[in-house]
């Protein structure tokens, strides 16, 4: 399955959720924010959404800045 | 929006210990400052702050030539109808006043305004008195497309309208509002106004809004110097000239400082303001709102005149007459006051030349 | 004597904002941020790059500031709604500065786009501080539109050159009745002592402390700077005489009547 991951496509597992993502990519989930199609989503609902071929996640963080 | 809710704020301020508590330093730190605030403009009107006329003078005199140059603009008030339903008590056409009533034909208006327009003059400010019946939005509309054949830039001073009316009118072409609130204290403008339509306070404050809403380029406003405290009075004339300017801000606002003058039979001001109380309100308005405009009008004596075209003023009337139909001669009627400089334009035009300023007939056109 | 700039509800002490970009390392902005005394601490929000994953900013910001996320990268307002959106997702509060910027020579931002995206945020809830070139039409039209500040150029996004708008930023600090920030372009104390002593209501100051050879001393040199303007605004700085004294009296006419 395909998804485009910040622009990019990345090859993932039938079936991952955003909560495997996140692990898979050693990300610390408690300092991301993910979108999803457009839509901010929740942490609670990470595991909940399975991903599908050509969605389109990014995902951001809090940098500095001025 | 409405000027009422600035009012309120400072309807019960206690003035008398706000000018007690002010040092003569206090009054030289707000002369030089570049932006006045409410508070500074009140200091500037304190009986403390008549010690430094002087260096308020030279301020008020920079300014006003930064921002207007040495210009006086010229007009004349051209009075259409005395019918009036208002029982003003210091006017010579309150509604208990006996005497022929008139108002001018289209045909007296086109003569009187041919008259005036022989002076060069190219602003004009039409009068009526408060009477929807003898002087409708109608009438004044005829009026003013007889007028803009001979004038530039037409001016009412008539009963307050609502918007849409004031809408009428500036796109019949009339470009400026003149409208005193007369006596901003709430308490003491029910008392001279015991009877008829203008006893709504609110109605009158709210006028020259509805007119900047409407699209008028100028609005100007005072209060009757006599009637109340002149200090607070000014205070509050320079608060709702600062407001409008501030809310409208592609509209010409200026204040005119009328003090009361006697009528055929009437009532006495209830309180004196003397020359310096006069110039004083006019330097600190300046120093206030640089950028408005200061109206002083034949009330006041030709000398003090003279001396005033130095202190912020930037509009005079001259060759002025305040009874309908005056000009052209025929049926001159009761004046609404008694006018005290009577010179001519071109008497008017020399003597602001003496002074060093160019007297102004036209500043503006509407197209 | 208490002279607290109240912006969204929040009472704040100190009138330095600062930006969080460009410290040689993060554990330096704690220091700087005390060193100043700034309550309001400016954050970014960027994509995360799985490769060089970045430590948590928020972790680096003292407790008790306000966390004011800025929405540098948006090119339209429709992108400055969504980084705000996402940041207060993230937990970063309700503030935002709005930095629409489509220019990348000069990086000067977009007014135009800076109001649609005040106005709809604002609307939304946030407390909106748009970063904007000095214009009092524009400033006039945020107030209108429900921006907390405005936030005017002194100069260039990190051109440290000072007050270059000075007598635009004048104009809108004497017609705006919103606090006039000054953002960017500050880069010494002396010249945000002076925007200061103008009567800007603060002033955010980023590049040219996370630049300097010792940022936390600067952070709090700046600090000290805008206190001393703040104060030299307070205390009525006597004017400049510009011009020479007329020598006739205007008023000599006047006589003691009554
Ligand atoms: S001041 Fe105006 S409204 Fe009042 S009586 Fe005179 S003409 Fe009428």
């Amino acid at each position: 399955m395909k998804i485009f991951l910040n622009g990019k496509i990345a090859d993932f597992v039938e079936g991952s959720s955003i909560a495997d993502l996140v692990v898979l990519k050693k990300l610390n989930s408690n300092y991301v924010i993910v979108e999803y199609n457009n839509q901010i989503v929740q942490k609670d609902s990470w595991p909940e959404i399975q991903l599908k071929n050509e969605d389109k996640i990014e995902i951001f963080q809090l940098v500095g800045g001025g | 929006m409405s000027f009422y809710k600035q009012y309120q704020r400072f309807k019960d301020f206690d003035y008398a210990s706000f000018f007690n508590r002010l040092t003569d330093q206090d009054i030289r730190r707000i002369i030089n400052k570049n932006r006045l605030s409410e508070l500074d403009y009140l200091a500037l009107l304190s009986p403390r702050a008549e010690k430094c006329l002087e260096e308020m003078a030279q301020k008020a005199h920079r300014l006003t030539i930064q921002h207007f140059g040495r210009v006086i603009l010229l007009y004349t008030p051209l009075y259409l109808a005395d019918y009036c339903i208002n029982s003003c008590v210091y006017c010579g056409f309150r509604v208990q006043n006996k005497f022929a009533r008139k108002k001018l034909s289209l045909d007296e208006l086109e003569s009187e305004a041919r008259v005036i327009a022989g002076t060069g003059l190219k602003h004009i400010l039409i009068l009526t008195g408060e009477s929807r019946k003898h002087s409708p939005v109608s009438y004044i509309k005829e009026c003013v497309e007889i007028l803009k054949k001979y004038f530039t830039s037409i001016g009412i001073e008539i009963y307050p309208l609502e918007e849409a009316e004031y809408a009428e009118l500036v796109f019949a072409g009339v470009d400026g509002l003149t409208i005193y609130q007369e006596v901003y204290d709430e308490q003491v403008y029910s008392e001279v106004h015991p009877a008829g339509p203008k006893r709504d306070y609110r109605f009158r404050l709210d006028a020259p809004e509805r007119a900047c809403r409407a699209g008028i380029r100028s609005v100007n406003v005072g209060a009757l110097l006599g009637l109340y405290d002149w200090r607070t009075e000014a205070f509050f004339t320079g608060l709702h000239a600062n407001y409008l300017q501030n809310s409208y801000p592609d509209v010409e606002v200026s204040i005119s400082p009328p003090r009361m003058r006697p009528y055929p039979g009437g009532a006495a001001p209830r309180v004196m303001v003397n020359d310096k109380n006069l110039v004083q309100y006019m330097l600190a308005f300046r120093l206030f709102v640089p950028r408005g405009g200061i109206s002083i009008s034949t009330r006041e004596r030709p000398e003090l005149r003279e001396y005033l075209i130095k202190l912020g003023t930037t509009r005079m009337s001259a060759g002025s007459c305040t009874a309908v139909g005056g000009r052209s001669g025929a049926d001159k009627s009761t004046g609404q006051f008694e006018i005290s400089d009577e010179r001519d334009v071109a008497t008017m035009a020399r003597v602001i030349y003496s002074h060093g300023y160019q007297p102004v007939y036209k500043d503006w056109q509407t197209i | 004597m208490s002279d607290p700039l109240i912006i969204g509800g929040q009472k704040l002490f100190s009138r330095l904002f600062l930006g969080t970009g460009k410290f040689p390392n993060n554990k330096m902005i704690p220091e700087a941020v005390t060193a100043s005394g700034a309550q309001v601490v400016t954050i970014a929000l960027r994509r995360v790059d799985p490769e060089f994953p970045e430590e948590n900013i928020v972790n680096f910001v003292p407790k008790g500031c306000i966390l004011m996320p800025n929405t540098s990268g948006a090119r339209n307002a429709r992108e400055a709604v969504r980084i705000a959106r996402m940041a207060r997702a993230a937990g970063c509060g309700n503030w935002v500065k709005i930095e629409v910027i489509a220019d990348n020579r000069y990086l000067l931002p977009d007014n135009y786009e800076t109001i649609k995206a005040t106005e709809e945020l604002a609307a939304d809830g946030f407390v909106v501080l748009p970063y904007v070139s000095p214009d009092l039409m524009v400033a006039r039209k945020l107030a209108e539109v429900g921006a907390a500040a405005v936030m005017p150029l002194g100069a260039p996004i990190g051109s440290n050159r000072g007050l270059q708008t000075r007598e635009l930023i004048r104009i809108l600090i004497e017609e705006i009745s919103l606090p006039v920030i000054v953002d960017a372009g500050i880069g010494r104390p002396s010249q945000a002592a002076e925007a200061m002593e103008m009567g800007a209501a603060a002033v955010l100051v980023n590049t040219a402390i996370a630049t300097a050879g010792d940022p936390v001393a600067m952070a709090r040199a700046f600090g000290r700077a805008v206190e001393a303007g703040r104060a030299a605004f307070l205390a009525g700085p006597g004017e400049v005489q510009r011009y020479a004294r007329a020598s006739s009296p205007l008023t000599g006419f006047l006589r003691d009547e009554d």
